[in-house]
This record gives structure tokens, sequence and C-alpha cells, in this order.
């Protein structure tokens, strides 16, 4: 009973971490397994899930009368999930789920109608006795709660309930009876459950049972007996039972946790640590501290909170086996009466595991109810439970495994759909579901309960897939690219195309004036005097990429739209960008159209035609396609005609069939694209033009729901396969698409219609690309939704869902390198053995320097790409990084800052580079690099000592001349003479 | 003839002369040296700012009909070039108008669009507290505002302002970012998806966001 924490120090949870990481593997989803013999159960509790409140001589509790009297909306309390009738289907419940202990209250007044430990109601006391035996059959261990709130209605109307000290003994009695009666099969016993929402919500805010508000003397005379009556059975079960029946026991307590606003700020600190202290602290520190209120409180309290003489101190303290806790939603209702002191609520169940530790000396802890809840509507399908459980469970493995505290057991709560007090049945907690209103509460598997099955039977979250990692690189010829948005043209030649002379500060003040009637030769403009492409250039030699991708600014090109204005300005400027890179040996990978929400990226006149919705705009999109590639074509070889077409349904959305009209000219601007370098540019320029496909990942969000892996499939069918099978396959739109809108359409849910290829649109669009290149940045977790209305969005009858325990950035984009891997096998298997591109892959990481985030999705994906290319075989050519730049006050995407400052993701990118994708740091340099560099060692003296040498050479060659001219003329001397 | 012919005897000799020629005009990548880029470096730009008795704030203004004034807010017109000359020694431009600050022989102020180094040279006297002197080189008057409304000092001589003046940097650089992305907003804890995990769209393409 030695307590080792002191008040106070859980304080240091809220101290920032100076070396907090995001990628940090103490913050990340930890895949291990719980430690050998962890304790996995569900609880109930007696007066939620029971019902038959009048049956068998059962007499009424307080929450009877409470619901009756201030419950008004509440009807069905007497039928519940009937557990006290269908004893057989709970115990097929636990059965299903695997539990190695089922945690129940037993209900005071049905075992003793009037509360009073006299004769046994022997129907209850059959009951559990049954329940009891059944569980030791099973090799299920009972834990047992000996008051979940149910007190006898007339312990309530004689003394006045827990307000009377009198409860006290009482209480004793009652529990001295449960001891001898079922002690020999129960180990653990929890006296009461949630003393704090008993005292707070039964005496001070009458949102619970018995109903009583505003006095807060009687709040805390609540508390101070309940505490006292704990204390008391535990001495009792201590000194009378423990001898023999060697059991444990304790009471469970529940609190929220709350983070500060400013964590900087120690007066926040300070109010996070009067709250936590005021409702966990309250009955904690008296049971598993030194014996008495907490210091924080007795201040803030004074008189109001009762005194515990040095005696009562001494019998309170440490009378708790282990630390039963309780984290759920209840402690977090209702937030205009909780403690928060202006700070924020959190449900780091993780912290609050580490504050207990530090407050209480690093006691045993039993989480004896942990969960969340959903919706009456919701019905088996509660995906939403799933994503709760998984991350309060991952933070109790954190917090075993990284911060050693003892967690020995864990109660998911709760194993059915029943009575949630305030709530009545508008909440639903269970494992299983069940129809209030059928006759034989047939008890459902949820989802959760699946998922919590699969937990319990791997005991944690082992990682599946081996990590060994694949042996092997990228090959030499690997593009290794970083890609840009659109470039704005600018700076023009004009200092070098005006023929005007000027003369500059004639009057002194620094201004340029024309010089009439003289005119001069002008030079043609040169790429050196572009000075935004030297820091183009600049980046991209740092990058150390062999590949630069980048979009052209089409109204720039062609201001009016059609080819009557050229604009060889914004031409050359495009040209130079790209032979400054050649000069480095870099690449270009040309898009020819890249839409953002900001920039449709249209030429005026055609915006105003109607834009995508205008069939004529892809005609002028291929004359503007065949200047490009007349102009750059010697230069460029690959080249990406329109950026993300499938994700423009995010503008033209006024519609479905708006949506669905645009996307359907963008395919053919494509195609018409595709087909006039196939004709007239293929031949001479040798080059391969495709467009890039926004093709992100998309996996059911609830694996136990056919429904959502139907989703997820048809997300996909929506997203990629709506451009890439008329492309890649059939010239049509997919038929999965087809289908599902017509039977939306049936349904009276959409007006939608996919336009029709004609024969000839279908004859250009089949086979009108050279690769596939795609856009690949997350993994989405999918939900079946029905919905209403004629637009994309509702067509497919998707949700999303974010999985909270996955790394993810400020924009929400979820780390999951692995939806990468699936993509492109996807892709593979659809569309067969193409070219593939990723050109595009990046995340948005909120630091200006170091960006960690960056650097590990940069590995993991390239990790993913790598096993595509090695294992699956999918014929990757070349990766592209996103993005070269980031812009102010957008999401932090860029390797450089929005003032062209380099992150030190760039360095950790050339690493990866260098070693063709592998991690690893010792790696020797491959491929021809050290041929190369040797190479421009050399070529790099040359360009130095450019004017030596020539005057080298000079010299050599007059020295030369000098001498066979001396030489010829002395030979000639001699011959005369001779 | 001879020297022709040996010239063309031995291309062992001038084939690699040739080559380092051509070499040397083929493309090659833009150097540092480029002149344009001397002029990206940034000049200083400055507000020069006093106060008189009353503490009336004043930040001296070349306006574009030459007149200089005292405004009590910042403006374009306030935002001036400092240069030196020679040591201790510097002219005043000002930014928006393109007109020197110049003094006349009886110390009224001006802006010209013309520089006359002995009406438009001021020597800068650096006091302790921060604040400077300016002296007209030629004449060794003080620099100082004119006080009063501003409509008023063209015509009467005006009485005169303070001497001193404070150079406050010009153009100051755009607040940095925030190094961290905003915190998570707190969970809603009476919803049964607290953490707002279900979102019925996808959220933009970060391609679309740039």
């Amino acid at each position: 009973r030695a307590v080792t924490g002191f008040s106070g120090d859980g304080r240091a949870i809220w101290s920032k971490n100076p070396n907090y990481s995001p990628v940090n593997e103490s913050q990340l989803f930890l895949y291990d397994t719980f430690p050998k013999n962890f304790f996995w159960g569900v609880g109930t509790g007696a007066f939620q899930v029971e019902g038959n409140w009048k049956a068998d001589g059962r007499g009424p509790s307080i929450w009877d009368h409470f619901t009756q009297t201030h419950l008004k909306n509440v009807s069905s309390v007497n039928s519940s999930s009937d557990s006290y009738i269908f004893l057989e289907k709970d115990l097929s419940a636990l059965d299903f789920i695997g539990v190695s202990f089922y945690q129940f209250s037993i209900s005071w007044p049905r075992l003793f109608p009037d509360g009073i430990a006299a004769v046994a109601n022997a129907k209850g006391l059959q009951y559990y006795n049954s329940l009891l035996d059944a569980l030791v059959l099973r090799n299920i261990e009972p834990i047992v709660t000996l008051y979940h709130w149910d007190l006898p209605l007339a312990l309530q109307e004689k003394y006045g309930g827990w307000k009377n000290e009198v409860l006290i003994d009482i209480f004793n009695d009652y529990a001295t009876y449960c001891f001898q009666t079922f002690g020999d099969r129960v180990k653990y016993w929890i006296t009461i459950h949630n003393p704090y929402l008993v005292a707070w919500h039964g005496y001070g805010t009458g949102m619970h049972a018995p109903g009583e508000k505003g006095n807060l003397a009687a709040v805390y005379a609540v508390g101070h007996n309940l505490i006292k009556a704990h204390s008391k059975v535990w001495h009792n079960y201590n000194i009378n039972f423990r001898p023999h029946q060697k059991g444990w026991l304790s009471i469970t307590l529940g609190s929220h946790w709350i983070e500060p606003n400013r964590p900087e700020n120690t007066m926040d600190v300070l109010k996070c640590q009067q709250s936590m202290v005021s409702v966990l602290g309250w009955f904690a520190n008296p049971i598993h501290g030194e014996g008495d209120y907490p210091e924080l409180m007795k201040k803030q309290l004074l008189s109001i909170l009762p005194l515990f003489s040095e005696a009562e101190k001494e019998e309170v303290r440490g009378t708790a086996d282990f630390f039963a806790f309780s984290f759920g939603p209840n402690n977090f209702k209702p937030q205009s009466t909780m403690a928060k002191m202006g700070q924020n609520v959190s449900l780091h169940l993780r912290d609050v595991l580490n504050w207990i530790k530090l407050e209480y000396g690093d006691p045993r802890i039993f989480i004896t109810e942990n969960g969340w809840f959903t919706d009456s509507h919701v019905k088996t399908e509660d995906t939403t439970a799933i994503y709760m459980m998984k991350n309060f469970l991952n933070q109790v493995l954190q917090a075993i495994r990284f911060d050693e505290i003892r967690v020995f057991g864990y109660t998911a709560w709760s194993l059915l759909d029943g009575f949630e007090w305030q709530d009545g049945y508008t909440t639903r907690r269970g494992l299983f579901y069940v129809d209030f209103n059928s006759k034989q509460k047939e008890r459902k598997p949820k989802s959760s309960a699946h998922y919590y099955k699969q937990i319990i039977r791997e005991n944690g979250f082992p990682l599946k897939e081996s990590t060994s990692d694949v042996r092997g690189e990228f090959p030499c010829d690997f593009s290794w690219g970083v890609t840009e948005s659109v470039l704005k043209v600018s700076g023009y030649l004009t200092q070098f195309t005006d023929p005007h002379l000027y003369v500059w500060n004639v009057t002194g003040n620094r201004l340029l004036h024309q010089v009439g009637g003289v005119k001069l030769k002008t030079r043609p403009g040169q790429c050196t005097d572009f000075v935004s492409i030297k820091r183009q250039v600049k980046m991209l030699a740092r990058m150390k990429v062999t590949y630069y991708r980048f979009a052209l600014d089409w109204p720039s090109v062609l201001p009016t739209g059609n080819l009557s204005t050229v604009n060889r300005q914004a031409l050359q400027y495009y040209r130079c960008v790209v032979s400054e890179g050649l000069k480095l040996n870099i690449s270009p990978m040309v898009t020819l159209y890249y839409p953002t929400h900001t920039q449709l990226g249209l030429p005026t006149p055609l915006l105003q035609s109607g834009g995508w919705l205008n069939p004529s705009t892809a005609k002028a999109f291929q004359d503007y396609a065949g200047l490009c590639f007349q102009e750059l074509g010697d230069l460029v070889k690959l080249w990406i005609t329109i950026n993300e077409p499938n994700r423009l349904s995010d503008i033209y959305n006024r519609t479905g069939n708006d949506t669905y009209r645009a996307a359907h000219n963008l395919l053919i601007a494509h195609a018409l694209a595709w087909h006039l370098y196939d004709r007239q540019y293929r031949q001479a320029q040798r080059g391969s033009v495709s467009l890039s496909l926004h093709s992100d990942w998309a996996e059911p969000a609830n694996p136990y729901a056919e429904s959502h892996w139907q989703a997820a499939e048809r997300f996909l069918q929506f997203e990629i396969a709506w451009f890439a099978e008329p492309l890649f396959k059939t010239g049509d739109y997919p038929l999965a698409m087809r289908e599902y809108i017509a039977f939306k359409n049936r349904q009276g849910l959409s007006r939608s219609t996919l336009p029709q290829f004609t024969e000839e649109e279908r004859r250009l669009v089949k086979g009108a690309a050279d690769f596939y290149a795609l856009n690949h940045f997350t993994t989405r977790f999918v939900m079946h939704a029905r919905q209403n209305g004629s637009h994309y969005d509702t067509d497919r009858d998707v949700q999303f869902l974010q999985d909270i325990t996955c790394l993810s950035s400020p924009t929400r984009l979820a780390v999951l390198p692995w939806g990468q891997r699936k993509v492109l096998s996807w892709i593979r298997r659809n569309y067969g053995d193409l070219d593939v591109y990723i050109t595009a892959n990046g995340i948005d990481d909120p630091a200006l320097e170091n960006d960690e985030l960056r650097k590990y999705y940069l590995e993991k994906y390239i990790q993913e790409a790598r096993k595509a290319y090695l294992v699956d075989k999918v014929k990757i050519k070349g990766y592209y990084a996103f993005k070269l730049t980031e812009e102010k006050f957008k999401p932090r995407f860029g390797f450089f800052t929005s003032d062209l400052k380099a992150k030190s993701s760039i360095q950790f990118y050339n690493k990866l580079i260098s070693n063709g994708g592998f991690p690893s740091e010792n790696n020797s340099p491959r491929c021809s690099q050290t041929q190369r560099n040797t190479e421009c060692t050399v070529c790099l003296f040359l360009v130095q000592k450019k004017p030596l040498i020539f005057f080298g050479c000079c010299f050599f060659s007059t020295l030369v001349l000098l001498l066979s001219i001396t030489f010829f003329h002395k030979r000639k001397r001699r011959k005369f003479w001779k | 003839m001879g020297r022709v012919r040996a010239w063309f005897q031995y291309p062992g000799l001038w084939v690699p002369v040739l080559a380092v020629l051509l070499g040397a005009g083929q493309a090659l990548p833009i150097h540092d040296s480029s002149p344009l880029l001397q002029f990206g470096g940034q000049v200083r730009q400055w507000y020069l700012y006093t106060e008189d008795a009353q503490e009336t704030e004043a930040h001296l203004e070349i306006r574009a009909d030459g007149s200089v004034v005292g405004s009590a807010r910042r403006s374009p017109e306030s935002l001036l070039e400092l240069k030196a000359l020679k040591p201790g020694v510097i002219q005043i431009l000002g930014v928006e108008t393109s007109r020197f600050l110049c003094q006349g022989p009886d110390g009224r102020l001006y802006g010209s669009l013309r520089f006359d180094p002995e009406a438009c040279s001021f020597r800068e006297l650096l006091l302790e507290d921060g604040y400077s002197v300016y002296r007209s080189e030629a004449r060794g008057l003080p620099l100082r505002l004119p006080s009063g409304s501003p409509t008023t000092t063209t015509r009467d001589l005006p009485p005169w302002g303070p001497s001193r003046f404070l150079p406050l940097p010009g153009l100051p650089p755009a607040p940095p970012e925030r190094p961290g992305g905003l915190a998570p907003a707190p969970p809603d804890v009476s919803s049964s998806d607290p953490l707002s995990m279900v979102r019925p769209s996808q959220g933009h393409s970060p391609s679309y966001m740039s």
C-alpha cells in the first residue's frame, strides 16, 4: 500500500516535449501485441440490460422512478434487452467474441427489494447464480460490480439515499451477502461504478437519478459517503473474505481528459490539473493517494468539502487492489457542467493513463469501461465505433509498450445495446445490436463485435504484412522527377527587343528618357535574359532530379484561345525552361493543361463560350497542343495533355450532367491531341503522350460490411475507370458506372446521364494514350451512403472516413503507403501491362525547415513503388515527387517554401535518388553516376578555365606556326645553300 | 604558301583548337554573372519619422507637385530612398514621385526632379538616442519639416518644426508564416463521431489547391 506518486506530478503530461516528432515511432499507430495473458472482456450494467423491473419480486430502484418522472419519452424501460430473460443469448454473444472476462453488475433491488440485506429474493438470486455458473463453465472470469447506480428506491425514500451516512452500513451488509453467496466464483469485485457521476449528476445537475440538483453540499456529502462505503467494503472483504476467497477489489473511477489551450502557459496547465483533480482526484486521491481530498479541491471548495479525520484518512487510504478506470462518453456529458476551466476536452486515453501513473504511483490499471456510442438508427454497421475502438485500444497499447503503464485488462463497453441513462434509447453502445421493439431480442453482432473478436484473437494489432524488405532497386534509366504546377511566364525580353535608345538619369532622377529619332539594332533574346528561369534551374539542380514536370499556361500562349494570336514570348520562355534544364541533364515532362481551383486555366474567350461544356473547346485544345508539339517537341519527349481531368468534377459540379459533359469533352480533347501527335509528330520527335489521372486508392471503411466493399470498388470506377476505361480498354465509359447511374435513375434518386460515344468518338478515344500516368496522394476509406441528388458526388453513393489512428497531414491526407502499391496493381490488373509514370506523389507538411513528415512519406511511398515494380512487375518508368515549390498561405506541399527556402527533405530525396529508391544510407552510389560525375568534373574544368584554355590554344598554335615557319625557312635556306 | 600547307599538314594541331573554340560557343547553364542579377539586391528604403513638442507624429513626404510636408500616416509618398554619396553625406529620393529632397537657400524644402548636388546633399549626424539630424551639405541649414497645416507652408515663411528624425525601415517584410499548422479542433464529445471521421466529400485534390 505504499504510495510513490505525488499529487500534482500529473501536470508534467501537458508540458510540451521539445523532441516531439509526428513520425516518431512512439506517436505512430503501433503494430504490436498486448502482453501475454492480457485480460479481454466486455461489460454491462444491470439496469441497462436486464429489463423486467417488476418481474419475480424485484423491487423498484431510483432509476425506475426517475425514468417515469423525468424521462417521459422513454417508454420501453421495462423491456430493454431483457437480459434477465435471455441469459443464454448473452452467453452466446460472449462466446462469439471470445472474451476472457465478463463484467456485469448485480441489481441490488433484484436481490433485496427494499435494499436491506435480509432474505434475498429467490428468483433474483437464482438468476445471478446461473449466470455465474455458466461463466465458470465457459472459463469466462466474472467481474462483478455491486453498485451500478440502481439504488433500491426504498433506501432513497426512507433515508435520502447516499446523502445519509446510514447507507454505508446498509451497503456493506449487501456487499457481505454478495461475498458470502458469490465469492466462491468471483475473484474480481468492483464496489461502485463511477461515483463521480452518481454524486455530480444524481445530486448536482439532476441529470441522473435521484434527480436532485443545485445543492453542492449534498454533492460532496454523497461523494464522501460513497468513498467511505467503498472503503468499508474493502476492509470487510480484506479481513473477512480475502483470506479464503483470494480475490481483488476496487472501485471504478471515471474521468474525462483535458488539454491546455496554450501548452506553454502555466495558468492553462494549472487549470487542466484542476479539472482532472476535481473529477478523478476527488475519489482517487483519498483511495489511491494519501487518504484525503486534493489540495486544489480543498482550496476551492473550502467548507463545502467534508473533512476526513486522521483516522478516516488512514482507513480510506489504499483501499483498492488495482486502479479500475472508466473512460467513456458519460464523463463528457453534458459539456455545460463539465469542469473544463476554459480548456479543451480531449479523448487521449494514453495521456490520462500517464496522468494516473504519475499521480498515483504507477498503479496496476484495469480499464473497466471504455468505448463510445452510436446514434440509435445505426444497426449492425457501426463503422465509427470500430475506429473509436481502434483508436482507444492502440493508445492503451502505446501506453503499455512505450510508457510502461501497467494496464492488465480492458473492458469494451458494452456487450449489448441498452438503456443509456439520461439518453434513454437514443444512443447505442453495444457490440451487439438489439431491436428493443422485437419480442425475441436477438443479439446481432455489429461490425465492432467482429472487430473486437479479431483483436482478442490476435491479442492486439500484429503486423500482418511481412516487413522483410524487397531486394533490388529501380533501374538506372528510371526517371526521378519533381512536379511543379503551372509556370507563369515571368520577365519579358523587352530590353533586348526594344530598338529605342534611352538616356538614364538625365535630370538626376534616375528615370529613363527615350531619345527620339534613333533606332538601334537588337539582338535576339536569350535564355539568360530570364531571371526567373535561373532560379528554377538552381532549385532543380539542388533536387538532383533527372526529370522536371511543369505545366504551361494556355492563356499566356494563346490569349485569344485560337492560333490567330500566338504569344511567341511565352513560347520562348517555356523553351528556355526546357533547354536550360536539359543543360543540367534534366529532361522535361510538359503538361499542357493544369487546371486549379483558383484558375481554370482556359483562355478567356473559351471560358466565355462555356469552357469545357462547349465541345469546340476540345478542338481549340487540339490546336494549342499542336502548337506546343511543333514549338517544343524537338526537346520534349514526355507530354501530359491534361492534369487530373477526373477531378475537374469539383469545378463543373452544378449538375451531374455538367460534370459528365465536361469530362466527355476533356476526353475528346485529349484524344484529339494524342492523334495529332501520333499523325504528325511522333515519327520525327519520338515522344509519348498521355494524361495524368488522379488515382487515390480506396479501401472499405468497414471491412465487415459488404456494402462498403462495393462502395470502394464503385469509387474507383467513378474516379479512375471513368477516364481510364475509355482510353485504355473499351472506348466507352465503364459498364459499372453506367449501370449504377441507371440504377439511381430508376430509383428516382438521380437524373444524371452519361454521354454516349459516337462510333467515331469511340475509335478516337480507344487506345489514345502511350502510358498510364497517375497522381497518387493517399488512400480513402469509403463507406456506402445512399444519397439523393443529380450530382456526380451523389451519384456514387459514397462517404469518406478518416482513420484517426493513421498518420495524416493538415489537409487530412492519410499516410498509407501500401495503398499506392494496391492502386498500381489494380491498374495493371484492369488495363494491362502498361508503362506507368507516377506523375505526382507528395504530402503537405506544416514544417518549414525540417519536414519530417514529407521525408517519412517519400521513403515509405517510394518503397511501395519499388515493391510494385520488383514484386508485382508493374512497369513503373518514373516517379515525380509533388511538388517543387509551394505558395504562401496554401497547404505546404513544396520542397521549397513560398520564399524559395530549401527544406531538409531535398537532401533526403537526393539520397533516395542516388540509391535507386533504396532508403538505406550505406549503399554505394550506383549506375553510371560515378562516370557521369567524372565527366562532369572535366566539363566543369573546361567551363571554368574557358578563357585560359582559349588563350593557351592560341598561344600554342601561334608558337607552332612560328616554329614551322622558322623550320621551313631554315630548310629552304639550307637547300638554297646547297 | 608554306604556312598554309603547315596548317593543313598537321590536323592534330588545329582540330583540338577548333573544338575548344566551338565548345566555348556551345550552350552552357546560366552563370551567376548575369548582369541583371546585380539589381536583384534590395535597396534599403526608409521613412523619416519625427515628432514635435506637442508629440504630433509626422513622416516626411515628398509630393508629386514638389511640395514637402509632414504626414501623420505613412504613405507611398513618404517612402524614401537614402543613398550615400560619400561618407556621411546622403541623397534622399522620394520613391513614389522620383523627386529628390532639396533645400532652398532659405531652408525651405522642396522635391526636385533634378539632382542638384548643392541643394540636395545632406550630411547625416547620428544622435545618441538613435535619431538623426540632417544638414544641408552646402548651406549647413538643418533639415526641418515645416510645421502647421501643409497648405499654407509654401506661401508664407513657415515657422520651423523639429529637426530630429528617426529613420524607420520601409516595407516591413510580410509576417513570416507560422512554422506549424493549425492545432486540431477539440473533439465534439456530444457527437457519435467526436473526431469528425466521416465526411461526405473527399476534399480537394492537392493538384487543384496550388
